[in-house]
């Protein structure tokens, strides 16, 4: 979120305390709830069962209108809360990861990690998600009504994407959600489309992922990337922020077979990845890297998509001025060096850009580091266009 | 006409170089040890002989299956068989139109098994199957690391590397399709009640007999398959038939 | 199984092959070739017989064919289910613990129906073909108080009973123990057949299922 939003945030805030007392005196969402569902603390819970259909559908594969590319976070242009009519469709991609080291990767939307879904807290998901697995999905020809994900993919497109086919049973997993796992998050066969809601009860910076077993091979094949819960009053330094970027640190397992590379179980069960990388590729970050100006605050929503390793987040020349750790706004930190995230843990991190420069981004566990994780922010002087 | 001669020449040219291609070998008996655990202890299993294909069936013996049983063309197929995509890489409800020779795909649980029936035999068992693949790795010395290989290869399809000479003795039982079993779905128990972990993450050390990269490999596999409705029909799914030894 | 099971390969290669066999031949040809759905007769060829009726629609399951024997030992053709709805789940005779839950949340729903009950049926497919006989059958439904009019305790050949599992999302496997394990599955086919509700998992929901079959 932006100073220029920040004002319209401040209505918004006004607003929702208004609307609240009209309504319902005990939603955190200016949404109603549903019929059957329940609600506790102003939360909603008990949401109807997922459906599981057949369609045919060719059109494109990532629908929303807050759903981003790395490293871009789409804005909020609404107050209150919304539904988001969401689609994100599962089928196989080939992405590079370093250069001339690609693989067929499972994907969401076709890259690895895939979009950014941003929603505020109280707000509803309608969630599509067709299994395309046996089919070649094209993503750098944007189709008309698919999310700005496919714009930014296409004036990026860093991991060369190209289509392919690997028919395999697929889930969604939103760690976003609070649902019985084994109806929302069912597993469901190539050709199967399956359609749920979530509400975004709390705030944070969230993983999503594929559960199906073998759920280490799954996520290790690309299955995974984050959504963006902005807290409903916003993070109390929305109005100093100049820049907001997503970074999503992940490793790969791939071994070299012949030309070509493939998943290696062995060193993914020994937690030695062959590359560590933000953004789903080595060069994500340094090829394009993140910009600001000297004096800027600079916000980083930060997710450790794992599968396995921890991260040690450090920015090279800054420390952390304000770091929410999962995303949650009761949980602030103070001038933090280093941000410890498990496997899918996350954090909403600040620091104030102290001149211009180049301020690497790293996993401060080097060996991952030499394996990939580094990018770079380039500042210029304060006074620069 | 000039499609339908090249076909015949590669036809003829694939029977004479493989004459196995259209018979059957004979699966001896044996002891098979599942590799997954499906009920708290490793099982040992006594597993009959039976006849198995040499590879899966192909499109054109699936194009002449359709002829004799027009009832499962795809035109005519009811859609309680099929989830819509029953055989629609064929030129026509009764001819593949390119590519005879390869396993047949785009075919349903229930169509696989009514071809099977028809042909005097059935789906193999989900036993028989498996028991059959571990034979056969025995007899093609595939040792379990590179076995493991061809399986994650196959899976994220990159086929092409797997080892030629392993497929004649391999049967194609890897690398070409998944096959369709009868009684392929799991269903993970814990005694009386269904197991309440199985099916999602962590179910690997509890459910192999052995924790190594092999056994992920198969277990990705039964898992995965199981994953399948009967209804599914996809580019990379095929059978072959199980006949009993007499 | 079957014992004329002589695989086709050669002969079907020849044919093909020659490019003489066109789309007729091909159908008298099946017709030579004995098959074992054709005991009970298989869809084109049996339809005929229904006449008739009105053809069974796309999504219907009585497409199958399948027959079944009752508990009074008499054969149960699918079709014969034809007109009314039926509710149907699986269980096995020997099992104690999910099975009698099953049925009697049938039993349940024919309650909160009331007077409509006897315009529903009831198809109870038994996963056990080796011991589940007519009379085992008679037995367990007796224990359960539900040998009665319009409730189907069935038994069919081991395949038959795979398809039906099958068509209606059921999931079992013959345990070391000689018992099944099951999913628990309560569905609701309309009077064509057509599988128009299915809850899986034992959560009582016979008021839910009876509002199902009285909006039929
Ligand atoms: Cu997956």
């Amino acid at each position: 979120m932006s100073k220029k939003t920040f004002m319209q945030l401040s209505a918004f805030a006004l607003a929702l305390g208004l609307t609240a007392c009209a309504q319902s005196p005990t939603l955190n969402s200016t949404l109603p709830m549903k019929d059957g569902e329940f609600s506790i603390d102003g939360m909603i819970f008990g949401l109807a069962e997922a459906e599981v259909f057949r369609e045919q559908y060719d059109s494109a594969p990532v629908i929303g209108d807050t759903m981003s590319a790395l490293p871009h976070l789409a804005p909020l242009e609404y107050t209150g809360n919304r539904v988001h009519e969401v689609r994100l469709d599962t089928f196989a991609q080939k992405v590079e990861v370093a250069p001339g080291v690609n693989f067929n990767a499972w994907t969401y939307g076709g890259s690895v990690p895939g979009p950014t879904l941003h929603v505020r807290e109280g707000d509803r998901v309608v969630f599509t998600m067709k299994n395309r697995s046996d089919e070649p999905v094209v993503v750098t020809d944007p189709l008309r009504g698919g999310a700005p994900y496919f714009q930014q993919l296409a004036a990026n497109p860093y991991q060369k994407h190209q289509p392919a086919v690997s028919p395999m049973p697929h889930s969604m997993d939103f760690h976003s959600g609070t649902v019985a796992a084994d109806d929302k998050w069912r597993t469901i066969a190539p050709g199967e489309t399956i359609r749920f809601e979530w509400v975004a009860n709390y705030p944070g910076v969230y993983m999503y992922h594929c559960g199906t077993p073998s759920v280490l091979m799954h996520t290790a094949m690309g299955q995974y990337g984050a959504v963006v819960v902005s807290p409903k009053g916003g993070y109390p330094t929305d109005h100093l922020v100049d820049h907001e970027y997503v970074i999503v640190q992940s490793e790969f397992y791939l071994e070299k077979v012949g030309d070509e590379y493939i998943y290696d179980h062995q060193a993914a069960m020994n937690r030695n990845p062959s590359h560590v990388t933000f953004n789903g590729h080595v060069s994500a970050l340094i090829d394009e890297p993140l910009r600001a100006k000297a004096g800027d605050r600079v916000r980083l929503y930060f997710l450790n998509a794992g599968p396995s390793d921890t991260s040690s987040f450090h920015v090279i020349g800054g420390i952390f001025d304000r770091v929410w750790y999962e995303g949650n706004v009761e949980n602030e930190w103070r001038g933090m060096q280093t941000v410890l995230l498990g496997a899918s843990n996350s954090a909403v991190m600040e620091f104030i850009v102290p001149e211009s420069g180049v301020y690497k981004l790293v996993d401060h566990e080097f060996a991952d580091a030499e394996r990939g994780a580094a990018g770079a922010l380039i500042a210029t002087p304060k006074d620069s266009n | 006409m000039i499609k339908r001669a090249r076909s015949l020449a590669l036809c003829g040219l694939l029977v004479t170089a493989l004459p196995a291609m259209s018979s059957q070998v004979v699966i001896p008996a044996g002891e098979f040890v599942s590799p997954v655990i499906l009920d708290q202890e490793i099982s040992r299993v006594w597993v009959d002989a039976f006849r198995l294909d040499v590879q899966p069936v192909t499109r054109n013996e699936f194009a002449d299956f359709v002829r004799k049983h027009p009832e499962w063309q795809r035109d005519r197929t009811p859609r309680i068989f099929h989830d819509g995509g029953y055989l629609t890489n064929w030129l026509s409800a009764v001819e593949p139109g390119s590519a005879e020779t390869a396993p047949v795909t785009q075919v349903s649980w229930f169509a696989a098994r009514a071809y099977c029936e028809a042909d005097g035999g059935s789906l193999p068992t989900l036993e028989q199957w498996e028991y059959a693949l571990s034979v056969q790795r025995q007899q093609a010395n595939l040792n379990d690391d590179d076995y493991a290989r061809e399986v994650f290869a196959w899976y994220t399809q990159t086929p092409f590397i797997s080892r030629a000479e392993d497929n004649e003795a391999m049967l194609g039982l890897l690398g070409q399709v998944n096959e369709w079993l009868e009684d392929y779905q799991l269903l993970l128990s814990n005694g009386e009640k269904i197991d309440f972990g199985g099916g999602s993450c962590g179910d690997t050390a509890r459910m192999l007999a052995n924790f190594d990269a092999a056994h992920y490999a198969t277990f990705l596999r039964y898992q995965s398959r199981s994953n399948y409705t009967p209804v599914t029909t996809t580019s990379t799914l095929g059978f072959r038939c199980a006949y009993p030894e007499e | 199984m079957m014992k004329n099971g002589l695989r086709l390969n050669h002969l079907s290669r020849a044919l093909i092959a020659s490019f003489l066999l066109t789309a007729p031949m091909a159908l008298a040809h099946a017709q030579d070739h004995s098959h074992r759905h054709h005991q009970h007769g298989h869809h084109q060829h049996h339809g005929e017989a229904l006449a008739a009726a009105a053809p069974l629609t796309n999504e219907s399951l009585y497409q199958t064919e399948l027959s079944w024997v009752n508990q009074h030992n008499e054969t149960v053709e699918l079709t014969d289910l034809r007109g009314k709805p039926v509710i149907v789940t699986m269980i096995y005779a020997s099992c104690n613990t999910a099975c009698p839950v099953l049925v009697q949340d049938i039993r349940r729903v024919e309650q909160q129906l009331g007077d409509a009950a006897a315009n529903t049926q009831v198809l109870v497919v038994s996963f056990d073909h080796e011991n589940d006989t007519p009379e085992r059958l008679a037995e367990f439904a007796e224990q359960q108080r539900a040998n009665k009019d319009g409730w189907h305790f069935v038994t069919g050949s081991a395949s038959d009973i795979r398809t039906w599992a099958a068509l209606m999302g059921i999931r079992y496997r013959q345990n070391p123990n000689g018992g099944y394990d099951h999913s628990n599955v309560i569905g609701v086919l309309n009077a064509e057949g057509e599988l128009v509700y299915r809850h899986e998992g034992l959560s009582r929901l016979h008021e839910k299922v009876a509002q199902v079959v009285r909006d039929l």
